[in-house]
């Protein structure tokens, strides 16, 4: 099937965004414990009281896929150019929305966005460790997958798009690795390869998102792009997309840290051929962070397979529970020529 | 079990938590760089590290909650119970030198015991249905000295752990950590215990304290901690030395403070040491993050292994000096304890 660069664009947002809400009333429980109350999940649902996307109604997202809108919003306001300036507008629009700052916003953008607005004091009299090592978070992979698509089928330029965008907030070794590691995935979806050439192309963004990151602040932790071999190696190894979900939860913590979360999204898409149908049903059963891992998935596979592998229904339900016009965003993206303005990212 | 052993694995603890105070939170190659190269003596911990303000050989959070539990538990007549861990939690807790080092998840649990948690702070707080980040290494980095009241019988130390750890964290990934180290430690107190056995030993243990969290506790997320021991103690055992084994895996487990990094580093560590408690706790102070952790349950092991003829005689005489502990009295009376029983 030959797609339009616009197919594959309006599948990598209504992917992430699919995957976000399909995740969000599954997040923190376990494989089990899901099961036990819901059987395995595959249509969206309203999350229950007890998780942090409480209040939401099936088919919305969370701060995964608002924080990619937002930023894709503001970089269209900005007419394509992406620099530091917009990579803090971004934060600062999405964190005006107190609801979404107090209820979702993972601790590392959080107390950016409460410094950008001058409400955190910058700290003379806290104490500040050499290393704030929990800041090596999946909060720049999970925004970036979407944003990236401004870069179409350019890995340089996607690379370079993940830097300005994440290094605010996630300039580290692991979090710019991971983050990377998606955007190159991305690009090199849209530009039609195969599920090989992606998860190799993940594989060179983190490695080079590792070695930007350590220009920025030092964290102690595993390495991304380690561990991504391992967790694809995993995926590639495992005979059903079920055995995938034990033997990638065994190794890993699919939780909100780089090194974990994002090897896991990878393991996933290995076995699950490519096919984001199933491979975001699974992230979304996986258990603890599942809307960042299906947020992931669903942006990767998402510009890989096309907008039509999503079922015409799931996509006005994605629309309609947000506001959203995604088919008619992924169209401006690609009309707009980006500018990418590195000068000094901070 | 010998005197020796228990002592080892008193002055083990100890040891590791206090040298790993000055290179906790950076990484390998920080602590290279800004100590001159890796730490292999007590050092005072620098200004930019959460055990800034103490002076060297002293000990943190770790060994001093592990202490005053075993100190609990020999009052007790050896015997562990839930009314001995709340005692030891609430003394701990009324040092000031030690209760300012409270993590998130033990300083909550002894604010609830204590009744010091204000109604509308409880119900201002949203708790998740399942909390993951509970699973820490919290319960782990106190639970090796446990096994000494265990005579060396495996199953009796993850009893006696699950018992101790489960006021502060009562959910299976951090008792599957705590029971890997305590069941690793009861094997290496036997006196024909090998590398192996203690390796072995913690893979039980690491299975059996699963299942108890999840029987007895919280069921929440995380890695299976005996899987993450064997990749461990694979990649220390095909990384050919010391240097390459922490290389190895720091970079594919990690050494952080999640009970499924720092527990598997800790077995890492322990399968590249040879059996040597002081190269392993040097493996532990310099492989990053939480290295005073990684470092008192390595020391705890080994200890436990070698015996106390292991350690320079100066570490003992340096520990007593810079805290108010007394490991050969401690030693003394779990001695007497397990011939009387």
């Amino acid at each position: 099937m030959c797609q339009t660069m616009t197919e594959r664009i309006a599948g990598c947002l209504y992917g992430a965004a699919y995957g976000d809400s399909l995740g969000a009333p599954t997040e923190n429980r376990t494989r089990e414990q899901i099961f036990a109350k819901w059987g395995y999940v595959d249509k969206l649902l309203d999350p229950p009281m007890d998780v942090f996307a409480r209040g939401n109604r099936a088919g919305q997202v969370t701060d995964d896929f608002s924080m990619a809108y937002t930023a894709i919003q503001t970089i269209l306001h900005a007419d394509g150019r992406v620099n530091d300036t917009v990579a803090k507008e971004a934060l600062l629009a999405w964190g005006s929305d107190e609801r979404m700052l107090t209820q979702f916003a993972g601790p590392t953008s959080q107390r950016f966005i409460r410094q950008l607005q001058g409400i955190e004091p910058t700290g003379e009299t806290r104490f500040e460790p050499v290393n704030v090592n929990r800041c090596a978070s999946n909060g720049g992979a999970m925004k970036i997958g979407p944003v990236a698509c401004f870069a179409k089928e350019r890995m340089e330029d996607a690379l370079e798009l993940a830097r300005i965008i994440c290094f605010p907030t996630h300039g580290n070794a692991q979090a710019m690795s991971a983050a990377a590691a998606v955007a190159a995935a991305v690009s090199t979806a849209l530009g039609g390869a195969s599920l090989t050439d992606i998860l190799e192309a993940a594989v060179t963004g983190a490695a080079w998102g590792e070695q930007v990151g350590r220009t920025g602040a030092t964290t102690a932790g595993p390495s991304v792009v380690k561990r991504l071999r391992f967790a694809i190696s995993l995926g590639l190894d495992a005979e059903t997309l079920s055995d995938a979900m034990d033997t990638l939860r065994a190794y890993f913590d699919c939780s909100g840290m780089a090194a974990d979360s994002v090897p896991v999204s990878f393991g996933l898409m290995a076995a699950s051929g490519g096919q984001l149908v199933p491979a975001v049903a699974a992230a979304a059963n996986i258990g603890n962070d599942t809307d960042t891992i299906a947020t992931i998935i669903g942006a990767v596979l998402g510009a890989h397979q096309g907008v039509a592998v999503l079922p015409e229904e799931v996509l006005q339900t994605i629309d309609e529970a947000n506001g959203y016009d995604l088919r008619g965003l992924a169209h401006q993206i690609y009309q707009t020529e980006v500018k990418l303005e590195s000068g000094d990212v901070k | 079990m010998t005197y020796e052993k228990i002592l080892g694995c008193l002055i083990g603890g100890a040891a590791g938590d206090a040298m790993g105070a000055a290179t906790e939170i950076r990484t390998r190659e920080q602590i290279k760089d800004f100590f001159g190269s890796y730490v292999t003596e007590f050092l005072t911990p620098p200004d930019d590290t959460f055990a800034r303000g103490c002076s060297k050989a002293q000990i943190t959070d770790d060994f001093s909650i592990a202490y005053l539990n075993c100190c609990a538990i020999a009052a007790n007549g050896g015997v562990a119970t839930e009314e001995v861990a709340k005692k030891a939690l609430i003394d701990w807790f009324g040092v000031p030198e030690y209760s300012r080092f409270a993590g998130p998840t033990t300083r909550a649990a002894i604010e609830k015991l204590m009744g010091l948690t204000a109604e509308n702070k409880l119900a201002e707080k949203f708790e998740p249905a399942v909390d993951n980040a509970k699973g820490t290494n919290g319960a782990a980095m106190k639970a090796a000295p446990i096994a000494l009241f265990s005579s060396g019988d495996v199953d009796r130390a993850i009893g006696d752990t699950v018992t101790m750890c489960r006021i502060t964290h009562n959910n299976n990934v951090a008792l599957s950590g705590a029971c890997a180290v305590s069941a690793a430690t009861a094997a290496a107190l036997r006196e024909s215990a090998t590398l192996a056995d203690v390796i072995e030993a913690g893979i039980y243990g690491a299975e059996q304290g699963n299942r108890m969290g999840i029987r007895l506790g919280k069921e929440i997320c995380g890695p299976s901690i005996a899987k993450r021991i064997a990749k461990a103690v694979e990649l220390a055992m095909t990384a050919g030395d010391m240097d390459c084994a922490m290389e190895a895996i720091g970079s594919h487990i990690g050494s952080g403070l999640m009970a499924a990094e720092a527990v598997p580093a800790v077995f890492g560590i322990v399968a590249a040491s040879g059996g040597s408690a002081v190269r392993g706790i040097y493996g532990g102070v310099n492989i990053g993050d939480d290295t005073d952790t990684v470092a008192t349950m390595v020391g705890g092991i080994l200890g436990a292994l070698e015996g106390a003829g292991g350690f320079p005689a100066n570490y003992l005489e340096q520990l007593h000096r810079h805290n108010h502990i007394d490991l050969k009295k401690l030693a003394d009376e779990i001695w007497s304890l397990y011939h009387k029983n």
